[in-house]
């Protein structure tokens, strides 16, 4: 099972996707926002992220950046909303693996998350 | 529980905090950015905050959440991209909106629907903010139709180096938010695994971020097909990929032919075979040709994989990659589990360090407390009774001890969970800018409103009850202190007025401040009003000093507002501020200067429960007076009270005091004590605001914490008494009322009296 990464800023939302990942038997770690993800990226180096877009601090965007220049390998998941195309865009450019819109669905998620843990 | 939101019961509470959390933000915020429409940060946070909450209520199927927060995310952008000014109205409606998302809100966790018009403020703000939608208006890709082939059925073909091009289809599900994204993820697959000779819509198009429906590239691949169908399955939102005329469905589409038979061996070849068609590895068309083969072969079957290698529609290398994944598929099925009935496994590691608890066990815990704390006070009673009867016994000595730490530790309990019950006092404060803010904007005034000290913490209790005594003081300070712009020029005061809000500890108390720049208190025109209403007689008018006259504002009837206005005039006068905070066993003071401004402080207790008092002994009964109203105790020779105007008085420091026996006013025995036979008389100085008051009792006893207990629910009210405490000794004493009593003792009085001025 693998290791994840949820990074929102929302708690709410990290506690719903920690619980449909968990239920799944995959072992789940948080950040609030996109500095703490780039650190605890490279400390507990997840297998995958689930990353929100629009977050305090430091951004979703920026931090991919951050995380795929630290590890090219890094899959990482974009959560996203409508409205955000060009955004989602530019994390696909960036080297988004997959992204993923709110509110989404257990399935979603964890169908998105299998396609990466092959 | 919860029948309409997708919500759970441990989830409610984060929720609902977090939600609260973002709609305070929106609040202050957008009170804010009226005043600074520039600041790039403020706009990015609110922007920020309407958008997880839109997050937020998606997750839940919140509809009516989603679709106002969207509106106001939309203008934000438009905000944040500096398309659109945030003009009052803009800023009204957007506040408006957020009273109704408070609303919706609510409708979480009680199921009742709130009454609000989504449409109607949606289609408010879409008209306010030029219906500039960020996604809806971009314009459609230019999509060529694309040319539809017939199936072909290519068992034979596929050879490891392709070297024609390949014509590569993919149409993007409807649903996507983003269809240029997955393009894009197409384009990027496609470039590692070969060259991209041909792409309709161009890239131009698609990083334009325009709907793309369909995608279709001319394609020299590098790889083997298996490869490019694989990598292109891995791409989420494609309803169709279509290679050199093969279509390949998504695999939430998937329906597998039923053979004839269903042995177990069959079971396992058709979910091989699933797992090809899920990969893109194979068409069902295929899987069906190779299951023919298979039934048709002669001997003992061939297994299904080896079939496929065998025509050249797979490699060895993914057979197996594909059986090691369904026998991975067959341990850890992943069959849709409802959230409830999911074990909590991991949830651990998310849960912070702290609980959860209701206000109803708060208080339990306090009222607990607050029997401990009247059982050590009987508790020390007893132990000086025994320390007097059993002097040096040792028993005595480690009993007494004993409850000396017992009592230690009541302290330490009791100020424990006065901490938890503690809030900063932001929450009552943060919802004043927006009322200012309203206030300001209908009374056609500019008012900043300035705070200090809202981490003050107190109790819950006084949390509650301190609100509207502070929205009556700061709609007197919009509407009578705060002056017209024209009128604060004229003056030579800046044009936009400020209302200072502050709250401090000060040995043991709460301090809370409302101050404003405004014209101040006019004296003459609160002593002209108290005259015309028949509080004053002229002469009793003009012998107050402006101290004393500026103190009439808290009698009743009075308002000096020339004109009721929508902000306050609603009957409620300071009187009933007043008796508000006194009841809190409060206070509140009010200074003023003329054309300056004018400041109320308000000072309160801790907590509600639990009330420091200095106990006074009157005819035999222990009373409890509220030290928050105690000025001092002085010890007088009976004589030096005089008698002005037919009332006891004394001479206080070349002030007249008036004052008054406790043991007259409750009609009690006049007990003669031993103090009196000395000539001597105990007087316990109390105020209400400015107004000072002696009340004469036969012994003061000390000072202790009591426990209130209501009174009012038993017998109702008691002119003089607030409430009742059980004492250390088991004994009631009553807690007095000294803002009742002062108004008690001076209706009796003749009203001048107690301002006049001793020339000594």
């Amino acid at each position: 099972m693998a290791k994840i990464l949820v990074v929102d800023d929302a708690e709410f939302l990290r506690v719903r996707i920690s619980k449909m990942l968990s239920s799944e038997g995959h072992e789940i770690i948080e950040a609030e926002n996109g500095v703490k993800a780039v650190e605890t990226y490279k400390q507990a180096r997840p297998d995958v992220v689930l990353m929100d877009i629009t977050m305090p601090e430091m951004d979703g965007l920026t931090a991919l950046r951050e995380i795929r220049s630290y590890d090219s390998s890094a899959k990482v998941v974009m959560l996203t909303a409508l409205g955000q195309e060009s955004v989602v865009l530019e994390a696909i450019k960036a080297g988004a693996r997959d992204f993923v819109v709110k509110p989404f669905e257990k399935e979603r998620v964890l169908s998105a998350v299998a396609k990466l843990v092959g | 529980m919860n029948t309409r939101f997708d919500i759970t019961e441990e989830e409610l509470p984060i929720f609902r905090a977090e939600a609260e959390d973002q709609l305070q933000i929106l609040e202050e915020g957008l009170v804010e950015l009226e005043r600074n429409a520039a600041d790039r940060d403020l706009v990015q946070a609110l922007f920020r905050a309407a958008h997880t909450l839109k997050g937020s209520a998606g997750m839940i199927g919140h509809k009516r959440m989603v679709d106002l927060t969207h509106a106001l995310e939309t203008v934000l952008d438009g905000v944040r991209k500096e398309t659109l000014p945030p003009s009052p109205e803009l800023i009204d409606v957007m506040l408006e909106s957020l009273d109704s998302l408070h609303q919706l809100l609510d409708e979480v966790g009680n199921d009742e629907l709130s009454p609000v018009n989504v449409s109607s403020l949606v289609a408010q703000l879409q008209r306010l903010g030029g219906s500039q939608s960020s996604s809806e208006s971009v314009p459609k890709a230019p999509t060529k139709p694309v040319e539809k082939q017939a199936l072909k059925q290519t068992i034979t073909s596929p050879a490891p180096q392709i070297a024609q091009p390949l014509n590569i289809t993919v149409k993007i599900s409807q649903d996507s938010i983003a269809s240029a994204a997955r393009a894009m993820q197409v384009v990027l697959a496609l470039q590692e695994l070969g060259e991209i000779l041909e792409l309709n819509p161009p890239l131009s198009v698609i990083e334009s971020a325009a709907p793309v429906p369909t995608l279709t590239a001319i394609f020299q691949a590098k790889k083997p097909l298996y490869e490019i169908r694989k990598s292109l399955s891995m791409i989420s939102e494609l309803d169709e990929i279509n290679i050199e005329g093969e279509i390949i469905q998504d695999e939430t589409q998937k329906i597998l032919p039923s053979p004839s038979s269903a042995t177990g061996e069959k079971e396992a070849r058709r979910s091989l075979g699933e797992l090809l068609i899920e990969h893109g590895l194979i068409t069902r068309e295929q899987l069906q040709d190779a299951l023919r083969i298979q039934q048709d072969s002669e001997g003992p079957s061939k297994p299904l994989g080896q079939i496929l290698v065998g025509m050249g529609l797979i490699s060895q290398e993914i057979l197996d990659e594909m059986i090691a994944e369904q026998s991975a598929q067959k341990k850890a099925p992943t069959a849709p589990v409802a959230d409830s009935e999911t074990p909590e496994k991991g949830r651990t590691k998310v849960i912070d360090k702290t609980v959860r608890t209701s206000v109803e066990r708060l208080d339990n815990l306090m009222n607990l407390i607050g029997e401990l704390i009247t059982d050590r006070n009987r508790m020390y009673q007893l132990r000086r009774e025994m320390e007097a009867l059993y002097r040096g016994s040792p028993q005595v000595e480690a009993l007494s001890d004993t409850i000396i730490h017992v009592g230690r530790i009541t302290d330490l309990l009791q100020s424990e969970v006065m901490s938890i019950r503690m809030l900063p006092i932001s929450n009552v404060f943060n919802k004043f800018p927006r009322l200012v803010r309203d206030l300001a904007r209908k009374a056609n005034k500019q008012i900043d409103l300035v705070i200090r000290g809202e981490d003050t913490e107190l109790d819950r209790s006084v949390i509650e009850v301190i609100s509207d005594p502070l929205i009556h003081l700061i709609r007197n300070a919009v509407d009578h202190g705060i002056e017209p712009p024209k009128e604060r020029i004229e003056k030579g005061k800046p044009e936009r007025g400020v209302i200072l809000l502050t709250a401090r500890h000060e040995q043991g108390r709460i301090y809370i401040t409302v101050e404003d720049d405004g014209r101040g208190i006019d004296i003459q025109r609160v002593k002209q009003k108290a005259v015309e209403k028949g509080q004053l007689t002229q002469a009793e008018a003009d012998a107050l000093s402006d101290e004393e006259a500026v103190e009439l504002i808290f009698l009743s009837g009075l308002s000096t507002a020339r004109t009721v206005s929508d902000v306050s005039g609603r009957g409620v006068g300071m009187d009933i501020v007043r008796a508000n905070i006194e009841q809190l066993n409060g206070n509140i003071q009010v200074e003023t200067w003329q054309g300056k401004g004018t400041q109320f402080t308000i000072i309160l207790p801790l907590t509600l429960a639990i009330v420091p008092t200095l106990l006074v002994k009157v005819s035999g009964s222990t009373y409890a007076i509220p030290l928050v109203t105690v000025n001092e105790t002085l010890r007088i020779k009976s004589k030096d009270i005089q008698t002005v105007n037919g009332r006891p008085v004394i001479n206080l420091r070349e002030h007249v005091l008036p004052v008054c026996n406790l043991a007259e006013v409750f009609a009690l025995q006049h007990h003669e004590n031993h103090k009196q036979k000395e000539g001597y008389e105990y007087v316990v100085v109390v105020r209400s605001g400015k107004t000072q008051l002696g009340l004469i009792v036969d012994d003061l006893i000390g000072e202790e914490e009591v426990v209130v207990k209501s009174l009012s629910s038993v017998i109702g009210e008691v002119v003089g008494i607030s409430n009742a405490a059980i004492l250390g000794d088991g004994q009631v004493a009553l807690i007095l009322d000294v803002q009742g009593l002062i108004k008690l003792v001076t209706s009796w009085s003749e009203r001048s009296s107690r301002f006049e001025k001793v020339a000594v």
